[in-house]
């Protein structure tokens, strides 16, 4: 495979590796004729990002076909480090990768003549398969990013959570507030926002989704410097969020975000954000974004993510995922396990065992629970 | 200062309100307090004041009384034994101002609050079209911040913070009065209007000399010592140099007058003096 970006490309580039390198730890690049494609995927596994660059965003594209590798987060981010420095002083940049190298060439070529050349080493030859539908019976709001970043700077930087709640007359963002710490030492903050604010609003029913909000401002850097609008799909609590980003013509991308399982979903319009009951029922604290550090885990999770990354997008329906999640949740359980809902069909037991050939083999579970 | 005395008082509260109405005490009347701001000025100098007395302090108490806003820290000395005395004219910053203290002859409430939490709420008002305050019960007594920012329609975006605070019976009251002046051996460093301030540590003494200071004569040791003798004695005081810069360099009021007092070998006192609102800061000398 082998890429130029040009210099009034790079920079967006460079902030989509930023808003990468805000989810994930690893980079999986995949080079198809269709153009060429980055993912990563949280170490919790309740947030996935999928870049599409088409070959359009190129000056020249040539495809590897077949081009399936992973390489470190933090290595990439050696050679985009600074964005004011992308902009000013490169002209276009390299990207090359041979199918039997075990290296990424990225070159910047500076003003002056300077060329900058990182070989960024490719840690496995692996790909990331989501299963995640984008345009099911989903809601989606369309709105400009301004008004996105606007709105989350009214919560605390200590907020990792929020909830969005959406009817036909009004959309409200407020943060999420779980047992810990003390709820009663702690400030909740709404948000109310006029549907006529958003540039599509298109709502199938009214829903209380709850997500991370790093992530989303891993959107926010993506969209916010371009200056482009960003569309909100979602359905069901316990649902994946997913965001779209469309730079045009050349650059789209989706990040698909796990939200939180509702239990008492009938009560959930009339008796507001959150009523005793459900503050029993919820895990103490949801913690999707923390990386891991335990070795055994990580050990635990390539595993996962070579048996079950593969599985064919088909296997999953969306109401059996449904039902199935459902089943699955028991008061008390560790919080990744319910929080990762189950887009990625990774995280979840039952899926595993209806899938792996021997239900008693691996699975990142096992370790979750030593952990815990 | 501590929360947890006052936990008492919570479950005092009727549990049976349920938002937007004003907390209720099953003490002999109901607590309310409600205040409005609308220009941006009045919004912006209120924040910073609250800005101020967030760098020195974590807890303070909020006392609302019909014509004063007060923010008292009030530091136990095993803590250090700093306090300040923060007092806003409300008619200055408020459009619309009502409240009802705990009874006809106490008509005044005090609060207890984490004032880093008020600042962050008070954050998303910088560029607001309105700022409402008020006194609420939600799960717990809440100040809540209703912020009414501009947006791209004719309806506002509106963004409101709950701030949980405690309500500080009627019986602890005593510990938030205004602090007494103590009395200065003299209102400046020396009688001719110098100041020296000194810094000492085991390597290095660096003192910055200040001269032709004002001296206002207040204090009341000034009037006999000024008819004596010419040359007074220095005074001193040593205090923490965290403290003192904390408190210098976080002040954001931007005062038109500044008074610093010394008590020999006992404190500093600062006295900012602006239009509608007065901030006094207390600090003790430690032993050197």
């Amino acid at each position: 495979m082998k890429g130029i970006i040009p210099g009034n490309n790079v920079k967006v580039f460079g902030r989509a590796i930023h808003a990468l390198a805000k989810i994930g730890e690893d980079i999986y690049i995949e080079s198809e004729e269709a153009g060429l494609f980055l993912q990563t995927v949280n170490s919790a596994r309740s947030a996935y990002a999928c870049l599409c660059l088409s070959p359009h965003f190129f000056a020249i594209y040539e495809e590897g076909s077949g081009i399936k590798w992973k390489v470190a987060m933090k290595s990439c981010m050696m050679a985009f480090k600074s964005l004011t420095s992308l902009e000013k002083n490169v002209d276009k940049c390299c990207l090359e990768l041979g199918t039997n190298e075990d290296k990424l060439i990225v070159q910047l070529h500076q003003k002056h003549g300077m060329v900058k050349t990182f070989y960024i080493p490719v840690i496995e030859s692996e790909t990331l398969q989501a299963v995640f539908q984008k345009n099911g019976s989903a809601s989606t709001l369309t709105a400009q990013s301004r008004l996105m970043s606007d709105g989350i700077q009214n919560f605390q930087a200590s907020v990792e959570e929020v909830t969005l709640s959406v009817s036909p007359d009004k959309v409200t963002l407020c943060n999420f507030v779980d047992d810990e710490p003390d709820p009663t030492k702690v400030v909740h903050t709404a948000l109310s926002l006029e549907p006529e604010e958003f540039e599509n609003y298109q709502l199938n029913h009214c829903a209380e989704i709850t997500f991370c909000l790093k992530e989303f401002r891993a959107v926010l850097t993506l969209s916010e410097g371009s200056n482009v609008p960003v569309s909100i799909s979602f359905e069901d609590p316990g649902r994946p969020i997913i965001f779209s980003v469309k730079i045009e013509p050349d650059l789209e991308a989706d990040f698909v975000l796990a939200t939180l399982a509702d239990h008492n979903k009938g009560q959930l319009s009339s008796s507001g954000s959150s009523s005793p009951q459900r503050n029993i029922n919820k895990p103490t604290s949801v913690v999707v974004s923390r990386p891991r550090k335990s070795l055994n885990n990580k050990h635990a999770q390539e595993v996962v993510s070579k048996q079950a990354l593969h599985l064919p997008l088909t296997s999953t329906s969306p109401s059996m995922e449904h039902k199935e999640m459902e089943e699955y949740v028991v008061p008390g359980t560790p919080p990744s396990k319910r929080f990762c809902s189950m887009f990625l069909g990774l995280s979840q037991p039952s899926q595993f065992t209806s899938m792996a050939p021997d239900p008693d083999e691996v699975l990142a579970e096992a370790t979750d629970e030593e952990e815990s | 200062m501590n929360l947890g005395r006052t936990v008492n008082v919570s479950e005092n509260i009727s549990c049976d309100q349920q938002e937007f109405v004003l907390v209720v005490l099953s003490a002999p009347s109901k607590m309310k307090f409600r205040g409005k701001m609308v220009e941006i000025i009045c919004i912006q100098q209120f924040t910073k004041v609250v800005a101020t007395v967030a760098k020195v302090a974590k807890i303070v108490a909020l006392r609302l009384s019909p014509s004063h806003l007060f923010l008292v820290l009030n530091e136990q000395v095993v803590n250090g034994g700093t306090s300040m005395w923060c007092s806003l004219s409300q008619d200055h910053f408020f459009n619309e101002y009502n409240m009802e203290g705990v009874s006809a002859e106490n008509n005044e409430i005090y609060l207890e609050l984490t004032i880093e939490n008020l600042l962050r709420a008070l954050k998303s008002a910088h560029s607001a079209k309105s700022l409402k305050i008020k006194l609420t019960k939600k799960r717990v007594p809440c100040l809540t911040i209703e912020v009414e920012l501009p947006s791209l329609v004719s309806a506002s975006r509106i963004v409101i913070h709950d701030v949980p605070v405690a309500v500080i019976p009627r019986r602890l009251w005593d510990e938030f009065q205004e602090p007494e002046m103590p009395d200065f051996d003299t209102v400046s460093a020396s009688r001719e209007g110098e100041m020296t301030l000194t810094v000492e540590t085991d390597l290095v003494t660096v003192k910055t000399y200040f001269k032709d200071l004002d001296m206002s004569v207040e204090g009341k040791n000034v009037q006999s010592q000024s008819n004596s003798s010419d040359c007074l004695p220095w005074v001193e005081a040593r205090v923490d140099i965290r403290k003192l810069s904390q408190f210098l360099v976080g002040q954001q009021v931007n005062p038109l007058r500044v008074i610093c007092n010394i008590v020999h070998n006992r404190m500093i006192h600062f006295f900012l003096l602006h239009d509608d609102l007065s901030l006094q800061y207390f600090l003790p000398c430690i032993a050197s």
